[in-house]
């Protein structure tokens, strides 16, 4: 099944060099390469995820873990590059479906990981998966207004890290999506 | 923050902004510190422009938290690095600037010129416009 990397930076995908991709989204925050970089695995084949699920881990993903909110991305599917064994791995999010897909990839060192990124990168348009600022807030919207347990502990009683800024940004994008409809 | 000299601050790397025995090299982990605990030090350790990119576009988002009176600094900093030749570098800057945004708004008005310029890298633009708060 599709490994979905979410990512940290999506313009750094348009370097040519992948020392410098790797460098940037698989780096520790201590300065070192990330040889067991997080990914989720979704239902799907290839290079082609079940677009759902993929809404799904990134919202989750990003309301447990980014700060500040932010409202879109461009997640890479990873299969079949460089030649890391996958483990699975207790995720970190708030949620229990991101976190049974979560999965690492370990390397045994800097230079495989490089070969790694440059094999994504040898065929990225393929492996691309943009999430669009709707596509997310349309998500989290209808797990709130579903009363679903989880997001109601995230946001509504405010356990996300960063809940407050997110509850500012689902209103604002209710507030356009109520505007536009008129 | 203290009068104090904080002797923990024993080691001034690079030479225009210090940083700590703690880290070995420049890191998030650093620039997160630094953005606590001696913002001055992480804005000068900025503009010294020693850092790669790949740590600038980081260090570019995290100087975006500092405290209020610090701000004007961070910004002065964050508005170049709009104009970098890296896209990742410019895509950081843009959140950096989003960080401040969202202590003081009017500094979202820096980031439409990004938002609208199509040719702009697309990531930088979508970046942009995602904190802008548009589709």
């Amino acid at each position: 099944m599709p490994l979905v990397r979410i990512g940290k930076r999506r313009a750094v995908w348009d370097e040519p060099d992948p020392d410098e991709i790797a460098k940037t989204e698989f780096r520790n925050k201590d300065g070192s390469l990330d040889l067991r970089p997080s990914v989720y695995e979704v239902d799907g084949s290839g290079t082609m995820p079940a677009m759902g699920q993929v809404v799904r881990v990134h919202a989750e993903h990003t309301v447990s873990l980014i700060s500040p909110p932010r409202g879109d991305g461009d997640d890479v599917v990873v299969d079949g590059c460089g030649n890391p064994t996958v483990h699975a791995s207790a995720g970190d999010t708030q949620f229990d479906f991101a976190n049974a897909r979560h999965r690492e990839l370990y390397f045994e060192t800097d230079e495989d990981l490089v070969e790694f990124v440059r094999q994504v990168l040898a065929t990225l348009p393929a492996r691309r998966v943009q999430v669009s600022r709707g596509q997310l807030f349309a998500y989290i919207a209808s797990r709130v207004d579903m009363n679903d347990p989880e997001w109601v502990r995230a946001l509504g009683r405010g356990e996300a890290r960063e809940a407050k800024g997110w509850n500012q940004e689902l209103a604002k994008w209710r507030k356009r999506e109520a505007e536009a409809k008129k | 923050m203290s009068s104090v000299v904080d002797t923990s601050w024993s080691i001034a790397l690079p030479p225009r902004g210090p940083t700590t025995t703690r880290f070995e090299r420049h890191c998030e982990a650093e620039f997160e510190h630094l953005a606590a605990h001696h913002p001055s030090g992480l804005i000068d350790l900025i503009a010294g422009g020693e850092l790669e990119p790949s740590l600038l576009t980081f260090a570019a988002e995290i100087v975006g938290s500092v405290g209020p009176a610090d701000m004007p600094r961070a910004l002065h900093v964050l508005l170049p690095l709009l104009n970098h030749e890296r896209p990742h570098v410019r895509e950081g800057a843009v959140y950096g600037i989003g960080r401040i945004a969202m202590l003081a708004p009017q500094a979202g008005r820096f980031l439409q010129g990004v938002a609208d310029d199509v040719s702009e890298n697309e990531g930088v633009r979508s970046a942009a416009r995602s904190v802008l708060g548009r589709e």
